[in-house]
């Protein structure tokens, strides 16, 4: 399907989705949301269009053509230390040790840094690497090999220093509980492409669920029908999706025969269009148990497959993470969010030390994104398909040192003023982008912001971040806040 | 102030800010959909050649919030024209142009602009930014007919206090009830006819969902069928509503409101001993507590003047916010934001306002101004609480019912001694004392630096947060004996704009006397007065050994003055000096240190100190304190967060925060609430006064709000159908005279109790329709607003999993207390970073209790019922949308614990009296349904659990089920749990 197709396709899907609600005509077998209360929504709908009775969704799906079928957002949740990985500062290698200058301290907030620290220079040896001469370290020799497929942003920045609420704000565009995440905006703004698979899946690793909880990937003040569903590499992937035991799949074909029998003579009787809705939710859920079964089973993978990521079936990890990310992908699920958890570099234990645990994480990691990277671009995916990777904040050019004391490992507090992040894909042009201050501790140049970020997924996926909104609280809430400036960084694509 | 700079984006990150992007992004008024009859009518008898009055409610108002308002109105005023206030659309615009003449339309700007041809000079604008679509020539005319008429202003509707108005129908006999005349006169408005009367046993169904969220049993149902009494009706509503079963199923309504839950909600996640607050919730629905002392406790229980232990747990209403226990964060962040929760919380819910827009400007649709806001947070801005880790302050609830209120009586009369004890100290600080400044000889401190100027002590470089100071003293030898010292921490700056400031607290204080050799002895401290108690710490903390002690904490808010006095008065012999020795080891929990950084040590000869702690007074309270310590710490029982209130005398400070960014904070505004809200004026100075104001009868919104929340419940459909905004933006009421009759019964013939108004509506031929929709009544009001028939709608998430458990036998109908975990798949999932914290699942009845005890964790919510539409619960939800989507079905075909009561059921369908499979199955049906099976509907079954039965003999029963016909029949039941029929009522 090209891009024009797919746009039909959407809004085919959105107008067909209005009419079941406006005259409920039966028979609609694909929306996923179908219930009568939808038509405050629906109204809704309508009336975001700032002109006219023109839909928002509609005008702006006009508007421009997406790049993006589909998102896959590896969050290392915890915050790498850009210093280590990405951002090459021989300014802040010669400070090595020196106290911090009191005007980088001014003013500042830091979760856990007191007083005077001291500077911190990068802990792993940085080199050149691929066409674009771009600066990377040794600790992620396979992400090296896909470089030029990568457009490494180095001026990130964000307004948070705590973990939940930076997540929140990553995901969410606010640091309050409640709003919807990038996910459900998508959902909610381009519908579902594969009726048999929720449209938002989220999976995680690394042993934790993100700070934030799952608000990260909820829906907000959304219908809860656009929440991420969370998928497992263990037991079912997607929660209830196992038929009992001891009910095989023809009794339960069986069972919803003779439930869809008894609805369409209710039906008849009573003339509630939700009944025609529930008859095609059953036999969508019955479809599902198949699909997303299949979906989830990384066993059917050839082993080529599994030596490029280094997954494994059975258990629980990135790589397996990023294999199933891209099953998903093949079968349209529209934004695909990894979660992988123990990147808080403090230098307070062993497990998460810059001198210690951070290279495990980086090993971790290092080998599956280059899989998923090189494996979207040999099926001819990476085209339409954006990944991006990186965590909430970036981490200080000063020395932690918690309690006022120097501390057992070698570690990095939060930094909201710089941090790295990567985008690939849907014709991002590979290359770098701004530039950080001589220690790394502030963006510079060509600064991005969290806002400017999602401003420019949304984008890539055909949306406009200002026109996407819901009415919630008396405001037409948006997932950037209106009183924060966002712009789509153009400059990204090709 | 640089803690300062986190909070700028929570203030804004529920709201919009206007100012920096064009209007595009704020929120336009809804098309008003309600009756789009009466709009044309309108218009045609506009352009007719008697015009009939134009209303501006009805027919002006809809065209300036679609078109004019967005540039012209509270946010912003182009061209200094705002059509929001009358004088000031009556006014002259920046170019000088006289903006509305009444009865003048030619020369009223506003007329020539929206009827001008020239696209520069037309409105609204045909171009730019600013574009909207031209007005219709049928608004344009019916613009100046109202300019004609006089140009005048009408309250918005909701504002306008309700009243019960007369009504005709044409149809005489078919009302039961006083509501049905009001239901009845718009359906022949619209032409139609109400619908037959349901079968009885549509009826019951109904109606104990609706009462009690459980079906009726089918011995209630068959009692009811066999009552042919004519007020069967009557007294089956009567029993519903004194089934304790009624609370359970209200309580779950008011919880989403309440934002209910209990954990903090970020990051661990932890524990809250929120369900007191629950059971209080079912409670006051079982005994049909008036609707205004219910939301009064939950306003202000705290204020009463002689609050009993319920009204406490009512104000866990205020302290189901959420807290953030996460390393490294700042607590005032998060307490603001839980004041700013508090202030949508309480407006979104009970008035039906929404006051988002107002946290950064002027309301654009409504006369509300952009202070209010401040005003109101003013009310929520001094309570202690204060984003601790262990959710302080909290209230110790003794588990043994008799008990409680003494023991609440005990805490409060502590927290007013404690009070009365230190105001004695207070109010000499600075009356007539002559304080005196020592020498400072000599400054350490165990990290960074320690200098003086000026007599001031202040702090360089690094302080961990366990910091130690030594400052040697010399006081002027003309004054001795000394009786006291002085202490006082003095904020960063004198800008109290700048507030609040680090913490900053003083651990431990002790005073030693240093001999000219050297040679050092301790001179014993009594007692600490502060000049205001506030805080988790009482201020003679400082003399003991732990963290805790005098100052801000978790962060100063203005310049803290303590007494300490010492034991008995102590005069220095000549080359003897003072040597204090302080610590600061008290972090917050967003392990921030709370060192002394600027502070200052003063002393005096006064012996009116001593007199103070040996006055037979002091000793009285101080005897009377430790004995309430040692009862209230020996009460066995909990801890639930509550609402109180710092003394007046550590009130914080509540400014205007300039465009709602907490960094640039304007003029200090004293509570109140919005003018055009009280036109009644109710003094509103404090939160109590707000409460009554709240729930005055004359507040026009505040009965409208419940009933229409009611109303949404058994009808499926609000009358205003947006339940949380009954301002402008918000829809129009479908029936208004319905809405403010029923509004009016309410306050008026009910005295505000739920029951009687619950009462009326099940019982009202409206109620009693059939819910059966003929193809075109099904087309033509397919949302059923008009109620032509009878409500259908689907069963909620609690409803849909305790009606499963009724069926099939399992529920376990147990009382109120702490919230229980039922299984679910995956036992919870792992736990944000550094939970700790497990799903441990219930075993024994606890297993299967209704839904509104199941554990609700915030960053974990129950997944079934979430995917049946259940809110997360951070944020007060006002309407749940009900969906309808394929994860639904996966949870009640699929989920254990619905094949556990799907087993069940099957056991009782075999238990079931009669002969065959046929009429076990039909007794499935009827107890799943309160309907009789079809006969094809039967025969469906029958031939289905035939098929299985041979299936299953062929492939084996296990592990389902021993035989054939068991596991045949779990199947079957299952079916029936999930029919269209079952899952709604």
């Amino acid at each position: 399907m090209n891009v024009i197709e797919q746009l039909r396709h959407d809004n085919g899907l959105l107008n067909t989705r209005r009419q079941f609600l406006k005259s409920c005509i039966a028979g609609l077998g694909t929306a996923w949301i179908s219930s009568m209360k939808m038509d405050v929504l629906a109204g809704e709908l309508a009336s975001i269009g700032h002109a006219g009775n023109q839909s928002a969704l509609d005008a702006h799906l006009a508007h421009f053509a997406p790049k993006a079928k589909r998102v896959i957002f590896l969050h290392m949740a915890g915050a790498p230390s850009q210093l280590e990985l990405f951002d090459f500062k021989p300014e802040l290698a010669r400070l090595n040790g020196a106290d911090c200058p009191k005007e980088f301290l001014e003013g500042q907030n830091f979760a856990f840094i007191q007083g005077v620290p001291k500077m911190l220079g990068t802990q792993y040896p940085f080199h050149q690497a691929g066409d674009n001469k771009q600066w990377i370290s040794d600790r992620l020799p396979y992400t090296e090999k896909v470089i030029d497929d990568l457009c490494i942003i180095r001026s990130m920045y964000t307004d948070q220093f705590n973990h939940a609420p930076a997540q929140l704000l990553m995901h969410t565009g606010h640091t309050i509980l409640g709003h919807p995440s990038i996910g459900s905006w998508s959902t909610y703004g381009l519908g579902n492409d594969n009726q048999n698979l929720p449209g938002f899946i989220v999976l995680a690793s690394g042993g934790s669920q993100p700070d934030a909880g799952k608000a990260v990937w909820g829906s907000g003040f959304l219908p809860s029908v656009y929440q991420g569903v969370q998928c497992r590499s263990e037991g079912d992937p997607v929660l209830y999706l196992g038929s009992p035991e001891g009910i095989p799949r023809d009794v339960r074909r069986k069972a919803i025969d003779a439930i869809t029998r008894i609805n369409e003579e209710t039906h008849e009787e009573i003339q509630d269009p939700e009944t025609i809705a529930r008859i095609q939710q059953y036999e969508t859920a019955f479809r599902m148990q198949i699909h997303a079964s299949d979906a989830f089973d990384i066993k059917k993978e050839p082993d080529y497959i599994h030596a490029l990521y280094g997954s494994n079936p059975g258990g629980s990890s990135f790589a397996n993470n990023c294999l199933l990310a891209r099953r998903l992908a093949e079968r349209g699920t529209r934004f695909i969010q990894l979660f992988d958890w123990g990147w808080d570099s403090h230098g307070a234990a062993e497990s998460e030390a810059l001198n210690g645990g951070f290279s495990r994480k980086c090993q971790s990691v290092d080998q599956a994104t280059y899989g998923l990277i090189t494996d979207l671009k040999q099926r001819g995916m990476l085209e339409d398909t954006l990944v991006i990777w990186g965590g909430e904040f970036g981490r200080t050019p000063m020395r932690e040192n918690r309690g006022g004391a120097e501390m057992k490992f070698i570690g990095r507090d939060h930094n909201p003023g710089a941090f790295t992040i990567w985008m690939a894909g849907a014709g991002i042009k590979p290359g770098s982008f701004g530039e950080t201050d001589p220690i790394g501790y502030r963006a510079i140049k060509d600064k991005v912001s969290v806002y400017d970020l999602q401003a420019t997924i949304l984008h890539s996926m055909g949306l406009n971040h200002q026109k996407l909104s819901y009415q919630f609280q008396g405001l037409n809430q948006t997932l950037t806040p209106v009183n924060k400036s966002s712009r789509v960084i153009n400059e990204l694509f090709a | 102030m640089r803690i300062l700079k986190t909070l700028l984006p929570i203030v804004c990150a529920s709201v919009c800010c206007p100012l920096i992007l064009s209007f595009v992004s704020c929120k336009k008024a809804p098309e008003q959909v309600a009756n789009p009859s009466e709009k044309n009518e309108v218009v045609q008898a506009s352009l007719a050649a008697a015009p009939r009055e134009v209303l501006f409610n009805r027919d002006i108002r809809p065209i300036l919030n679609t078109s004019c308002t967005g540039c012209h109105g509270g946010v912003k005023k182009n061209a200094g024209v705002s059509f929001i206030y009358r004088d000031e659309a009556l006014g002259v615009s920046s170019n000088g142009k006289k903006i509305i003449i009444p009865g003048d339309p030619d020369n009223s700007e506003v007329i020539k602009r929206i009827t001008s041809t020239d696209p520069r000079y037309v409105m609204p604008p045909a171009h730019g930014d600013h574009h909207r679509d031209p007005l219709k020539p049928q608004e344009i005319e019916l613009i100046k007919e109202w300019v004609r008429q006089g140009a005048k202003y009408e309250e918005h509707w909701a504002y306008i206090p309700p009243k019960k108005e007369p009504v005709e129908t044409k149809l005489k006999d078919w009302g039961r009830k006083p509501m049905d005349a009001y239901v009845l006169a718009n359906l022949e408005k619209n032409n139609l006819q109400p619908s037959p009367e349901a079968p009885k046993a549509q009826w019951l169904r109904r109606a104990a969902l609706d009462i009690t969220g459980l079906p009726p049993t089918n011995a209630e149902l068959a009692a009811f069928l066999a009552d042919q009494s004519p007020d069967a009706f009557e007294k089956t509503a009567d029993r519903l509503l004194a089934s304790p079963r009624f609370g359970e199923r209200w309580a779950a309504m008011w919880m989403d409101l309440a934002r209910y839950s209990d954990s903090y909600g970020l990051e661990k996640d932890p524990h809250r001993e929120a369900w007191p607050y629950r059971d209080w919730l079912i409670a006051a629905f079982n005994r049909d507590m008036p609707y205004t002392e219910f939301v009064r406790d939950q306003l202000a229980g705290d204020l009463a003047d002689k609050p009993t232990t319920d009204q406490l747990k009512a104000t866990l209403f205020q302290r189901l916010t959420k807290t953030n226990t996460e390393g490294g964060t700042d607590d005032e962040q998060f307490r603001v934001e839980a004041v700013i929760d508090r202030i949508s919380t309480n407006w979104n819910s009970l008035q039906g306002i929404t006051m988002g827009c107002v946290q950064c400007h002027s309301h654009p649709y409504e006369p509300i101004p952009h202070e209010s806001f401040f005003a109101f947070m003013s009310y929520f801005n001094s309570s202690e609480d204060c984003d601790l880790d262990d959710d302080f302050p909290k209230h110790v609830l003794a588990s043994d019912p008799a008990e409680q209120q003494k023991a609440t009586d005990a805490q409060l009369e502590r927290i007013s001694l404690q009070n009365q004890r230190n105001r004695r100290g207070a109010e000499w600080i600075n009356k007539d004392q002559a304080w005196v400044l020592p020498e400072i000889l000599d400054l350490k401190i165990n990290s960074g630096g320690l200098k003086h100027k000026d007599g001031i002590i202040f702090t360089e470089g690094t302080q961990t947060d366990d910091t130690t100071y030594n400052v040697t003293l010399r006081p002027p030898a003309s004054l001795t004996p000394y009786t006291a010292f002085k202490f006082t921490i003095l904020p960063d700056s004198d800008d109290l704009a700048k507030a609040p400031f680090r913490g900053s607290v003083l651990s431990n204080i002790a005073i030693s006397k240093v001999t000219a050799d050297g040679k050092r002895a301790p001179v014993p401290l009594s007692f600490v007065y502060s000049d205001a108690l506030a805080g988790p710490n009482a201020p003679e903390r400082s003399l003991d050994k732990t963290p805790a002690g005098f100052g801000g904490y978790p962060k100063l808010f203005r310049k803290m003055e303590a007494v300490i006095v010492l034991q008995s008065p102590l005069t220095l012999a000549e080359g003897e000096t003072l040597v204090a020795d302080l610590r600061s080891n008290m972090p917050t929990t967003g392990s921030q240190a709370t060192p002394l950084r600027k502070f200052q040590i003063q002393l005096i000869a006064n012996p009116g100190w001593q007199s103070l702690i040996n006055d037979p007074e002091h000793v009285a309270l101080t005897k009377r304190i430790n004995e309430l310590n040692r009862y209230i710490t020996g009460v066995k029982g909990t801890q639930f967060p509550v609402m109180l209130d710092r003394p007046p005398e550590s009130i914080r400070e509540t400014r205007l925060w300039i465009g709602g960014n907490a960094m640039n904070k304007g003029k200090v505004l004293q509570p109140g609430v919005p003018e055009i809200l009280n036109p009644y004026k109710a003094p509103a100075r404090n939160r109590r006064e707000m409460a009554e104001w709240m729930t005055h009868p004359e507040n026009s919104l505040f009965s409208r709000v419940f009933v229409n929340r009611v109303f949404f419940e058994l009808f499926g459909n609000g009358i205003v159908q947006t339940l949380g905004d009954f301002g402008t933006t918000g829809l129009k009421p479908t029936n208004q005279p319905l809405l403010d009759y029923l509004a009016v019964a309410f306050r008026d013939d009910y005295k505000w109790k739920p029951k009687a108004l619950i009462k009326e509506m099940v019982l009202s031929s409206t109620y009693r329709q059939d819910h059966k929709a003929s193809i075109e009544l099904a087309e033509q009001d397919p949302k059923n607003i008009l109620l032509a028939r009878g409500p259908r709608t689907r069963l909620t998430a609690e409803m849909i999993r305790d009606q499963a458990l009724a069926v099939s036998g399992l529920l376990a109908n147990r009382d109120g207390g702490p919230s229980v975990m039922p299984p679910q798949p995956g036992g919870g999932g792992a736990a944000p970073y550094g939970g700790g914290w497990k799903w441990i699942t219930a075993e024994g009845p606890d297993r299967f209790r209704r839904a509104l005890y199941t554990y609700w964790k915030r960053t974990s919510p129950f997944p079934s019922l979430m995917i049946f539409d259940t809110p997360m619960r951070d944020v007060c939800t006002t309407q749940r949308i009900t969906t309808n989507t394929p994860l639904q079905p996966l949870v009640t075909l699929n989920d254990p614990a619905y094949i556990e009561m799907a087993r069940s059921l099957a056991q009782k369908m075999e238990q079931a009296p009669g002969a065959g499979p046929r009429e076990k199955l039909a007794f499935g049906y009827l107890l799943a349904t309160q309907n009789q099976p079809t006969v094809k509907a039967l025969d469906v079954l029958t031939q289905l659990r035939e098929d299985l039965v041979t299936q299953y003999s062929a492939s084996g029963p296990k592990p389902l089920a021993d035989t054939p016909d068991q596991a045949a029949m779990i199947n079957l039941a299952s079916v029936l749990l999930n029919l269209d029929t079952a899952l709604t009522k």
